[in-house]
């Protein structure tokens, strides 16, 4: 029997950038105050958790969700912003023409469905006029006590096609049917993922939520040691590209 | 080269275990590209799913081989396909199971067997016959990475190999 986990064969896909006219606008920080805030380094930019050990750093999540060309290139900055072992599935849905909440989310049982309590994060966007929009981050679980400031957007900076596409005079809501993260999908972000670590070898050196380290593994080969470690990456153990090559079957 | 006609004498060496596994010293990035094959005897090696998990397998037989990603669909096995000479524009694909069938003698007196193969339909596959040991083998895709403390020298018993998957199988059926 094939495995029941696979709704969808997962396959490595380099995926060209999809980049479409992006606007000039501004982030202006700030016009609309802070939220309501949790417990106290609420709004720090830098969060660490009690429980995992892992770091997010929401600036740069915010800054993903402004620069992704839509929601596959999201899942990949998110992606490569976190730092744990586990897999962030995006879930993009707009509410109506104006609104778009994101979610960040651990697919724990892989139903490809938002449960609440896989939630790490959600991102609304709100077009408040034909040139401008506001957002939010709100954290949740392990990262509930992060609300960041209502960011208001305007012209002036780069933004990518999923943001910008918001203030185009013929848009329509893209996901009122939401995109949400296939399970099937995962074993490629994980590939992809871990093509970034091994490139930037230098970013991941901090623990990640299993107690692995990117870049600066001790205990590893037998015992604690404080020796600095490189990580390389080897082959991959498929072919995907035929280029020209003629292919002869053999059975037996 | 004399052209091959059966899935028996499709070569499979022996090489180095970072050779075999992709890796080249000094390069830090995956080889997406990479299509060497063959097999190597290791001390250890760790799986790693996407979950995080890892699993160590101990003295493996390690055999690197290459699915075909664009091979048909099976329930329980996988198109591998071969290219054998970087001059020679002619690729073999065979099924995984005749392969390890046709292979017997090496696979038999292993400890544990890890096959590094994507397994891009996620079959579940068969245990070939007259083997009894554990066979380990992915769902998904399947990419090796290789920790090394820093001014160790660029051999494979002196760091960490890992084979990273979406999941780890192993075969059922297994005496020990």
């Amino acid at each position: 029997m094939p495995d029941p986990e696979a709704a969808n064969v997962p396959r490595w896909a380099l995926r060209g950038p999809f980049r479409s006219v992006a606007l000039a606008a501004a982030l202006a920080i700030g016009a609309g105050g802070f939220a309501a805030c949790g417990p106290a380094g609420g709004n720090d930019r830098w969060v660490t958790t009690e429980n995992t050990n892992v770091d997010i750093n929401w600036d740069a999540v915010k800054e993903a969700y402004l620069a992704a060309e839509g929601p596959e290139d999201l899942e990949r900055r998110v992606n490569e912003i976190y730092e744990g072992d586990e897999i962030i599935s995006v879930s993009v849905r707009d509410q109506d023409e104006k609104t778009q909440v994101v979610t960040g989310f651990f697919d724990k049982n892989t139903d490809g469905q938002v449960g609440e309590d896989e939630k790490i994060f959600s991102i609304q966007r709100d077009v408040v006029s034909p040139e401008s929009a506001q957002v939010q981050m709100q954290g949740y679980g392990h990262y509930s006590y992060y609300h960041s400031p209502v960011w208001d957007i305007a012209t002036g900076m780069m933004l990518g096609s999923m943001m910008s596409r918001a203030f185009m005079p013929s848009y329509r809501p893209l996901y009122a049917q939401p995109y949400t993260t296939s399970p099937a999908r995962v074993s490629a972000i994980s590939t992809q993922r871990s093509s970034y670590r091994a490139a930037n070898p230098q970013r991941f050196a901090k623990r990640s939520s299993s107690g692995r380290s990117y870049g600066s593994k001790g205990g590893g080969f037998g015992g604690r040691s404080s020796t600095p470690t490189r990580r390389s990456g080897g082959g991959r153990f498929g072919l995907g590209d035929r280029g020209k090559r003629q292919r002869v079957r053999l059975s037996a | 080269m004399a052209a091959i006609t059966s899935i028996a004498e499709i070569p499979l060496e022996e090489r180095e275990p970072l050779a075999l596994l992709g890796f080249v010293e000094g390069r830090v990035e995956p080889d997406l590209d990479y299509y060497g094959f063959g097999w190597a005897r290791l001390a250890a090696i760790d799986l790693v799913d996407r979950t995080g998990k890892i699993e160590r397998v101990e003295r493996p037989l390690l055999l690197a081989l290459h699915s075909a990603d664009d091979g048909d669909p099976y329930p329980d096995d996988v198109d591998l396909e071969f290219w054998l000479d970087d001059d020679d524009d002619t690729a073999i694909v065979a099924p995984l199971s005749a392969f390890l069938a046709s292979r017997r003698p090496l696979l038999a007196g292993a400890p544990a067997i890890v096959l590094a193969l994507c397994n891009p339909h996620r079959a579940r596959l068969r245990r070939p016959a007259g083997v009894d040991a554990p066979i380990y083998h992915a769902l998904g895709d399947v990419l090796a990475t290789f920790d090394l403390p820093e001014g160790s020298p660029y051999r494979a018993e002196r760091g960490r190999l890992r084979l990273e998957a979406d999941a780890w199988r192993t075969i059922p059926g297994a005496a020990r």
